[in-house]
């Protein structure tokens, strides 16, 4: 049984913002001219020709970011319910959550202080 | 059947096809970086199956943690060692994918047969629906209490356990790289590795 | 507060009264406001290229376009019709599949968004249960579109351009969802609605950026940052890296990429104006208004009047913001990558979390002020 309200809105709401991309596509599909050449299709590189592809390995760092990112993005998730029932649960569930919040600092701390957040 | 549910029923059916064809799709596609897009669309069908089951925040989250934040984390991580490899044929291949075959029907099985022998207690409570997310709360602090303290303990070491492996892995110990540095002669000290060690 | 006009039910009531059904009036009713509000808000987008371009030249005392109609309003139409009669290419060495569906990934979330931005009391598409919540979920997804179109275009800028985007936006995510927190936790609610009904009552004083004036810069902060606004725009930074991760781009799928940004500031802007400025509400609150003017707060024309004016109110909060983004852009420069991400991981996600704990502790010590 599905209780939820307001979803059938969602899921107009979705089609729609969905056919306004189709809309602008197909209609630029009529417009547009259609001419094909071999040197309009290489790659962009400052106007010269390209050299290798871009398909390569890149900084290690992105990769630590995001690995901290999951991290505090599951506790902002955690916190989102503490935030909303906060009214009706008081000191105990203060403390608890600044015990919460204290662990995961520690975590920001340690991988402050091991380079983790650095970018050189 | 009124309407409402006609549209829960089709929905449901694209959302589950969807779920499984692109499931599908990133087990079988060469393209690894294909896998992990696609991976992306299983999980957003999953959280649209969320929504069908009145798990509102559930959904969100879904898409917040899996979509957002691990989906974003394979991608990184897939396009850090991104080399277009071509893997060398393996004599006898199909050993090894007649043994892998064989231990994931092995695995469905046992799972299938679990899921059906299990006597799943439905909760005959009433849907919570848009309060979910109060009870939710609650819960987490009177009965959920432990777990939910115990699950900032379990990402800090996830966060911890995540630095040291990529540490280890990416940048060289102290002293290691050394030996590497005298061998080359170019005229021009690579550069060091974004410096990690202090 | 429950008093103001109700479009849908008079609608549905009136079609009713035709000799339909509620369920068929109700799909009828249905897409009626979605196709409003998708229009809508590709118009305001369209404002804002126009309010960006006049704006930045009278910062470089210029005058800007001028001659396309009046003011120059026409350019944006122009910029439109240009952009959809271009040639679409995709360059040789593309992934075709991924580059052509990455504008997508980042059109949609973005005006999906606009399902739980409210106009007025009734005047919401939707006053969704998860509400806020659902806006940071989708504003989530426009990494993956940024990486993709980083990866299949194929060209270095465009993947260190899509890159640099996605941790961008990660890194900025993180502030933007606990100041909103901060918020939520005042109204007790995720719901827009009840975020702004939370702060009516005395007009510009009971607004959140009284009580939330640290959430209140990080939340702009880390929105600018969010849409690629220019103290932070790195990922398309034109001098080193060309247009970024849009380099490859032409035409329409261009224009995809174009309207989604600008959509996205104004949703940020309409969003900043919900959580901490009153949204539809006025500085003076109507209801004294009408009791000074000595009008009964029921009557229709007075509701119509009510109405529009929370309208114009969000929208004229929403431009104050946009225009103070623009000025932004012609004031600070560029800050580098490595800046950018210390601001990110190593102020405001800490400011955020004290900010998030002081609302708590403040909650508790003062009811009545912070929405018991």
């Amino acid at each position: 049984m599905f209780v939820l309200s307001g979803y059938e809105y969602f899921l107009g709401f979705l089609l729609v913002c969905s056919a306004v991309p189709a809309i602008a596509i197909i209609s630029s599909q009529l417009l547009r001219p259609k001419r094909q050449g071999v040197e309009r299709r290489t790659t962009y590189e400052s106007g010269m020709e390209p050299i290798g592809g871009a398909w390569i390995q890149f900084n290690i760092r992105y990769y630590m970011f995001s690995l901290v990112f999951v991290i505090f993005d599951v506790e902002t998730v955690f916190l989102y319910p503490w935030a909303v029932a906060f009214n009706q649960l008081g000191l105990l569930a203060f403390a608890e959550a600044l015990v919460f919040i204290a662990i995961l600092v520690i975590g920001l701390v340690y991988a402050w202080r091991k380079g983790a957040l650095e970018w050189s | 059947m009124n309407l409402a549910e006609g549209v829960q029923i089709v929905s449901f059916g694209i959302l589950a096809f969807m779920m499984l064809a692109s499931a599908i799709g990133v087990v079988l596609l060469n393209n690894i970086v294909y896998s992990a897009f696609l991976l992306g669309v299983v999980f957003v069908s999953i959280s649209g199956l969320y929504i069908l089951l009145n798990a509102a925040f559930v959904a969100a989250a879904q898409i917040l943690i899996y979509v957002g934040a691990v989906n974003v984390l394979i991608l990184f991580g897939i396009m850090l060692v991104n080399k277009r490899r071509d893997f060398a044929r393996i004599p006898n291949a199909w050993l090894n994918q007649g043994v892998t075959a064989l231990v994931c029907g092995g695995l469905f099985a046992l799972l299938s047969s679990m899921i059906i022998a299990t006597p799943w207690s439905i909760s005959t409570a009433p849907i919570a629906g848009d309060a979910a997310l109060v009870e939710i709360g609650k819960h987490f602090f009177t009965d959920f209490l432990l777990p939910f303290e115990l699950a900032s303990v379990l990402l800090l070491m996830a966060l911890i356990g995540a630095i040291v492996i990529a540490r280890r892995e990416f940048f060289p110990e102290e002293g290691e790289d050394l030996s590497a540095e005298s061998n080359l002669t170019l005229p021009e000290r690579p550069r060091e590795l974004t410096g990690g060690r202090r | 507060m429950d008093s103001g006009i109700d479009l849908q039910q008079s609608f549905i009531s009136l079609l009713e009264g035709l000799g339909l059904s509620h369920s068929l009036a109700k799909v009828v009713w249905l897409p009626l406001p979605m196709v409003l509000i998708v229009g809508a808000v590709t118009v305001l987008a369209l404002v804002s290229t126009w309010l960006e371009r006049k704006v930045s030249a009278a910062a470089q005392q210029r005058i800007g376009p001028e001659f396309m109609g009046p003011q120059g309003l026409l350019v944006p139409a122009a910029d439109v019709l240009k952009l959809l009669t271009k040639e679409d290419v995709f360059p040789a060495k593309t992934d075709p599949w991924l580059f052509a569906l990455a504008p997508l990934l980042v059109f949609i979330p973005v005006f999906l968004s606009f399902l739980i931005v409210p106009f007025g009391q009734n005047l919401v598409i939707t006053d969704l249960g998860i509400g806020i919540f659902l806006w940071i979920s989708l504003s989530s997804i426009a990494p993956i579109g940024l990486l993709m179109a980083g990866y299949a275009s194929n060209n270095k800028y465009s993947l260190l351009g899509g890159l640099r985007a996605a941790a961008q936006s990660i890194s900025y995510e993180i502030p933007l969802a606990l100041s909103v927190l901060a918020v939520v936790m005042m109204s007790n609610s995720l719901s827009t609605i009840d975020i702004v009904n939370q702060q009516s009552g005395y007009g510009i004083l009971s607004w959140n950026m009284w009580r939330q004036p640290v959430g209140f810069l990080i939340f702009w902060i880390a929105a600018l940052a969010e849409c690629e606004r220019m103290p932070f725009d790195l990922p398309e930074a034109e001098e080193e890296l060309v247009a970024g991760y849009q380099t490859e781009y032409g035409a329409v799928k261009f224009m995809l990429f174009y309207a989604g940004s600008y959509a996205n500031l104004v949703l940020s802007a309409l969003l900043f104006a919900v959580l901490y400025m009153g949204g539809w509400e006025s500085p003076i609150p109507v209801s004294w208004l009408a009791s000074l003017l000595g009008v009964s707060e029921n009557a229709g024309w007075f509701q119509a009047i009510a109405a529009s004016l929370g309208i114009v109110m969000t929208l004229f909060k929403a431009y104050l913001l946009l225009f103070l983004a623009i000025l932004l852009r012609w004031t600070v420069p560029r800050v580098r990558i490595d800046q950018l991400l210390d601001l990110g991981w190593k102020f405001l996600l800490p400011i955020s979390l004290v900010n998030l704990l002081a609302t708590a502790g403040l909650k508790l010590a003062f009811p009545l002020a912070f929405g018991g």
